[in-house]
């Protein structure tokens, strides 16, 4: 369990992503199509000399075509940097302050690679296993 | 040299001695070969002899945004002969020095093979940097 973790919003609901991830938050490039892209990315940007893949909001929930929101957060992964979309920074916070609430039996449409939820301020974070959401991604 | 251009929003690139020749067309007044077209091909080019011009933007699962005129990239084919491909524009010809290169995203190549090797950036703008002979074997793999 991470010691800390990213809190924000997103177009397709609330999200945590494991402080180890975070590399840094930024206003959404622009960001540029590839042939062969694969489903959930909407194309690659530069970030630090290096190729970020941009997300789509449709890999953790939202619908194709859905307005992203304007800001990217910037994580690594084990297939590289990725920027997933999001509207809102809420908190990065230290584990002590949440609640984690693991998976229990009966709850669907939840997007691959979730975790459980953490609770925090009284509102519910969907924690993502980025590495297991990208690898759905290479399913689909 | 790289010859820049575009299939709908996306960026290609080629090595300038893999293109013989550049012809802006009316796409309606390819020629058709009838039965004996190949999937993928959309007509023959009316050169000294006729040059199959293919769309690649399915193999590529690039959103087409063909007009009637189109660019025919004429290219040689490992047999000594030519092939072409259809793009909505050519942008540039410029100077391999000119690019930024990066290699292609991991999520690319684990998603399936890619006929590009390198990702080039000219001018703020990134072209996938093709191969000639892999995308014959995509296009006529179809």
């Amino acid at each position: 369990m991470s010691n800390y973790w990213g809190l924000f919003e997103t177009v397709a609901g609330r999200l945590a992503i494991p402080g180890e991830r975070l590399i840094e938050v930024v206003e959404t490039p622009p960001s540029f199509q590839l042939p062969l892209t694969p489903p959930g990315c909407r194309g690659v940007f530069p970030f630090r000399g290096q190729l970020a893949v941009a997300l789509d909001s449709n890999c953790y929930g939202g619908k194709v075509g859905d307005s992203c929101g304007n800001l990217v957060v910037v994580c690594s992964s084990d297939s590289g940097m990725v920027g997933l979309p999001v509207r809102k920074v809420v908190r990065v916070t230290k584990l002590e302050n949440l609640k984690f609430l693991p998976v229990t039996e009966g709850q669907v449409d939840k997007p691959d690679g979730w975790l459980g939820d953490i609770e925090f301020d009284g509102r519910n974070y969907a924690t993502i296993e980025l590495d297991r959401m990208l690898e759905s991604l290479l399913r689909h | 040299m790289r010859v820049l251009f575009r299939v709908g929003n996306v960026g290609l690139s080629l090595p300038g001695d893999a293109v013989a020749g550049m012809y802006e067309v009316d796409r309606r007044e390819l020629l058709q070969a009838g039965e004996e077209q190949p999937c993928g091909c959309v007509g023959l080019l009316d050169l000294a002899s006729p040059v199959e011009v293919f769309d690649i933007s399915s193999v590529l699962r690039i959103d087409r945004g063909f007009e009637c005129s189109i660019t025919v990239l004429v290219l040689d084919d490992a047999a000594g002969g030519w092939w072409g491909i259809m793009a909505d524009r050519v942008e540039k010809i410029v100077a391999v020095s000119e690019a930024e290169t990066w290699p292609v995203p991991l999520l690319w190549q684990l998603f399936q093979p890619v006929p590009f090797d390198r990702i080039e950036g000219f001018s703020g703008a990134m072209y996938a940097s093709c191969d000639a002979a892999r995308l014959s074997v995509l296009v006529r793999g179809m």
